[in-house]
């Protein structure tokens, strides 16, 4: 089977809601089947690579560690907006994972090439 | 392939979605349901973004029935309402679907 | 058409329920098919057997139910996410040791490949959040 392309959209800061998290269980699933991914982070979601949580005096599992460990699931494409990352005060430096930065007319043309998009 | 991007959420509430759709690729279609329906009650919020996707050529619709219920009166003529039929339609002829 | 479905909004508090089954219903009155409903993260309330709804209220539980029998349309629930909020079939009960199943009967329980491989098998999907 030819591998087809996946866009999983994050659209929310992490923590607050589980779309994150279980957005990183999708993702997963599609690397299992040897798919074809892509990563974008936008809006809030940006915020789920800001390097430096530190979750060791909170009862919360840190998941976002997983975002750092998807290149050893075949997974290497991870981009950003980068007006979503202006707006917040965000620089690519500042996250735990290296990114692609998009601007808007990027990110629309993003989405132009995927087979399936996912939203979280 | 286009694109049908499908928007649930309101105008005031995701505003930063109807930002990035006035970058939407040409043949691609636009449809508010829910929340999104809210903002074809007013004359003013969707102006500037109704005509930004008019002239990119990219078709604005808006579920009937997620106004009727809600008592939303559609103020603008570039926003087509359709029932979920159209919907349906949309979804033949948009092979991508990206939900905001 | 093959159209797969993926529900994402909860159970009662969120229109993405009902969105998806009138999309659903257009769709088959329509011709197309529809390969399979999933119901991940807070939709897999809909697995639910046990929620009881006001006399006056649309069950939506029983709406997909009705919907998968007249169509054979499967309805699927997110393991991990059914997990987590406590929708479980009998294995899962006795897996995790609980006293208690409640998957309802026109509901099953897969994982998220189910997903993956019936939105790259189906002619589309279409998401309701």
């Amino acid at each position: 089977m030819t591998a087809h392309k996946l866009l999983y959209l994050f659209t929310r800061g992490p923590y607050s809601c589980a779309s994150g998290n279980e957005g990183l269980d999708a993702v997963l699933a599609g690397s299992t089947l040897e798919q074809d991914l892509s990563l974008l982070f936008i809006h809030d979601g940006v915020f789920q690579l800001l390097a430096g949580q530190d979750t060791a005096d909170s009862e919360l599992k840190q998941f976002t560690r997983t975002f750092r460990a998807l290149e050893d699931f075949g997974v290497q494409r991870l981009y950003v907006h980068d007006q979503s990352m202006c707006s917040r005060g965000l620089t690519v430096e500042q996250l735990s994972v290296a990114v692609s930065e998009l601007d808007s007319a990027g990110v629309a043309s993003l989405i132009e090439q995927q087979y399936r998009v996912f939203t979280f | 392939m286009s694109t049908l991007h499908t928007l649930s959420a309101s105008w005031h509430e995701r505003v930063w979605v109807f930002e990035q759709l006035c970058f939407a690729t040409s043949g691609d279609a636009i449809l508010l349901i829910e929340d999104a329906v809210l903002a074809a009650h007013s004359p003013i919020t969707l102006a500037s973004f109704l005509a930004k996707c008019e002239s990119r050529g990219v078709k604005v619709y808006v579920l009937q029935e997620d106004m009727q219920v809600r008592g939303v009166h559609n103020q603008y003529k570039q926003l087509k309402p359709v029932p979920y039929t159209g919907f349906v339609e949309l979804t033949e002829k948009h092979q991508r679907h990206v939900a905001w | 058409m093959k159209i797969n479905i993926l529900v994402n909004g909860a159970l009662y508090s969120s229109q993405a329920s009902y969105s998806a089954w009138q999309y659903c219903l257009a769709a088959c009155e329509a011709g197309h098919q529809i390969s399979q409903v999933f119901f991940h993260q807070d939709a897999v309330a809909h697995g639910n057997m046990l929620s009881v709804v006001m006399s006056d209220e649309p069950d939506m539980v029983e709406n997909w139910a009705r919907f998968a029998e007249h169509y054979s349309v499967p309805l699927v629930i997110c393991v991990s996410s059914a997990e987590r909020r406590g929708v479980l079939n009998g294995a899962l009960a006795t897996e995790h040791a609980k006293t208690a199943a409640n998957l309802h009967p026109s509901f099953s329980i897969a994982g998220l490949g189910t997903l993956t491989d019936a939105s790259i098998t189906s002619d589309r999907m279409v998401s309701f959040s």
